[in-house]
């Protein structure tokens, strides 16, 4: 029979061996044998039943007594969250005097604390972008009631993960395998995620900020095998806060270490990796000119074959603006939403590049005096541009006389920033009309 | 060029993208390896060449047809 003397004499027993295991089932929603409904039905603790139990750690056990009765006895899922977020806070406060033996309960509590969130969203679902968040700093948490404005429950969220999270990273031990520096990335991970669920950006950034400003040493990124999935949601979160920098070249950087670390993960074609190279792959294009032409990976990623292969990376290798411009249109929600939006734009300068290169290539093949093959006319990449944007034009018009969507200005305009950014040599003629390519490597590497 | 309209594919995919805006988590039984696997590697993914040279395809045919038209009406 499990009584409230049996269950805290186990606390204190766990608490003074520091037996992690022990003390993460005494905290869990769901124990071992059972034991949930049993502590439902203990008898509120008075100071007395509590006095063998460290002080710091009594308002945790006070506040997991009532978790269970709101689970357990009452049912609602609501009270339940408040209580487990309370008691979270209360054990973080607790944790500050322990050595990072702590950290795996601790953890262990968060991501329930984290599940039941989840649960109590679906049935009491909070419209995120209709709270006014209050301006948080992330040094000036404290506390997610009072009497200030009404705080949403993913609000509350954040504040005690960002206790968890400031409790790990401001940990002085200088040995780091004795430090809770050593499970930074969870809490780092499940703060960065929720800010941006959020859409606090900033926080999002500070976190990341202190992770970087930090003088103390942190784990390794291939050091343990549980920190590696923790890492690969920080690095992804984090690309896409140098993608909205416009820092394309860092936010390849993580994501390359992102798709690293997915070669440990047993799970083939994980929804995660889905995930990273949706991002990842307009980068590579954008920043490497790299793509991936391996059929069988198109097959296992058929969502990125039709977004990419078929209509994005397509539109630009083949310098197709009109299909270019549709796939934007078609796609603009999920680029958006990705933080692709910028990347994707400035990739139409590539599928000019290719237009311009395909129409010098096509007119050298075409000129009937290969002396001259290298001086194209501007008129001749008008009909190109007009062709890929607008489709065939009216045979047997003269060129003269035809009325192009493009104005030669703008055609001059696109070749002179081509050869501007080094992509095109060559120089323009604006008194004959035409553009005088490189003889020998037009359009470089 | 022609507007394309989406096909149920499309539509499906789209949708499945516009909502999935949260990185998704991976469970709490996953399975990390010691070792890295085969099927994921990242040095054998990516082509640097990804340049279409031989103008063969069905837009570069059309795109040609159209320079030599507009080459015999100058």
């Amino acid at each position: 029979m499990l009584t409230l003397s049996g269950y805290i004499k186990k606390i204190v027993k766990a608490l003074k061996h520091e037996d992690a295991d022990q003390l993460r089932d005494c905290l869990t929603i769901n124990p071992a044998n059972n034991a949930g409904e049993a502590r439902a039905d203990f008898a509120e603790p008075n100071d007395f039943d509590l006095y063998p139990v460290p002080e710091k750690f009594r308002p945790v056990v006070k506040c997991h007594l009532k978790v269970m009765t709101s689970i357990y006895k009452y049912k609602s899922i609501d009270t339940a969250f408040t209580e487990l977020n309370e008691m979270n806070s209360n054990l973080i406060r607790a944790a500050e005097s322990q050595t990072n033996w702590i950290n795996s309960p601790l953890m262990s509590s968060l991501s329930e604390l984290i599940a039941v969130y989840k649960v109590r969203q679906q049935k009491y679902p909070e419209d995120v972008s209709s709270y006014q968040f209050q301006d948080m700093e992330i040094d000036s948490f404290e506390g997610g009631s009072g009497n200030g404005p009404k705080t949403s429950a993913l609000e509350q969220l954040s504040i005690t993960v960002n206790k968890g999270f400031k409790l790990s990273l401001n940990d002085k031990n200088l040995v780091l395998s004795q430090s809770k520096r050593n499970d930074i990335y969870f809490f780092l991970s499940n703060l960065i995620k929720i800010y941006f669920k959020m859409n606090k950006l900033e926080l999002a950034k500070s976190v990341e900020k202190a992770v970087k400003g930090t003088r103390f040493e942190l784990p390794p990124m291939n050091a343990k095998s549980a920190n590696k999935k923790h890492l690969v949601v920080y690095l992804y979160y984090s690309s896409l806060l140098s993608l909205d920098d416009g820092d394309f070249t860092a936010a390849e950087s993580k994501l390359d270490k992102a798709m690293d670390l997915m070669r440990y993960y047993s799970q083939k074609c994980a929804r995660q990796t889905n995930q990273i190279l949706l991002i990842l792959l307009p980068l590579k294009l954008h920043n490497k000119n790299q793509v991936i032409n391996s059929p069988e990976f198109w097959k296992e990623h058929p969502e990125l074959q039709l977004v990419y292969r078929d209509n994005l990376l397509y539109s630009v290798i083949h310098g197709d603006i009109a299909k270019f411009e549709d796939c934007i249109k078609k796609y603009e929600v999920v680029f958006l939403k990705n933080h692709l939006y910028l990347l994707v734009l400035s990739l139409k300068q590539q599928c000019y590049l290719r237009l311009v290169k395909k129409t010098a290539t096509i007119y050298r093949e075409l000129c009937t005096d290969p002396s001259q093959a290298h001086i194209v006319p501007f008129s001749a990449f008008q009909v190109a541009f007009e062709f890929s944007k607008y489709g065939t034009s009216e045979k047997e018009q003269d060129v003269d006389d035809r009325v192009f969507g493009y104005a030669q200005e703008e055609i001059e305009c696109i070749l002179a920033g081509l050869i501007a950014k080094g992509k095109i040599k060559g120089y323009l003629s604006n008194i004959n009309c035409c553009a005088v390519l490189s003889k020998t490597v037009a359009f470089p590497k | 060029m022609s507007e394309q309209t989406n096909t149920p594919t499309e539509e499906k995919v789209i949708k499945t993208l516009e909502e999935d805006d949260e990185f998704e988590d991976f469970p709490e039984d996953d399975k990390w390896t010691g070792e890295p696997n085969s099927h994921i590697n990242p040095s054998n993914l990516w082509e640097e060449d990804w340049d279409d040279d031989d103008n063969q395809d069905e837009f570069s045919k059309r795109l040609r047809d159209e320079l030599r038209a507009s080459q015999k009406t100058n």
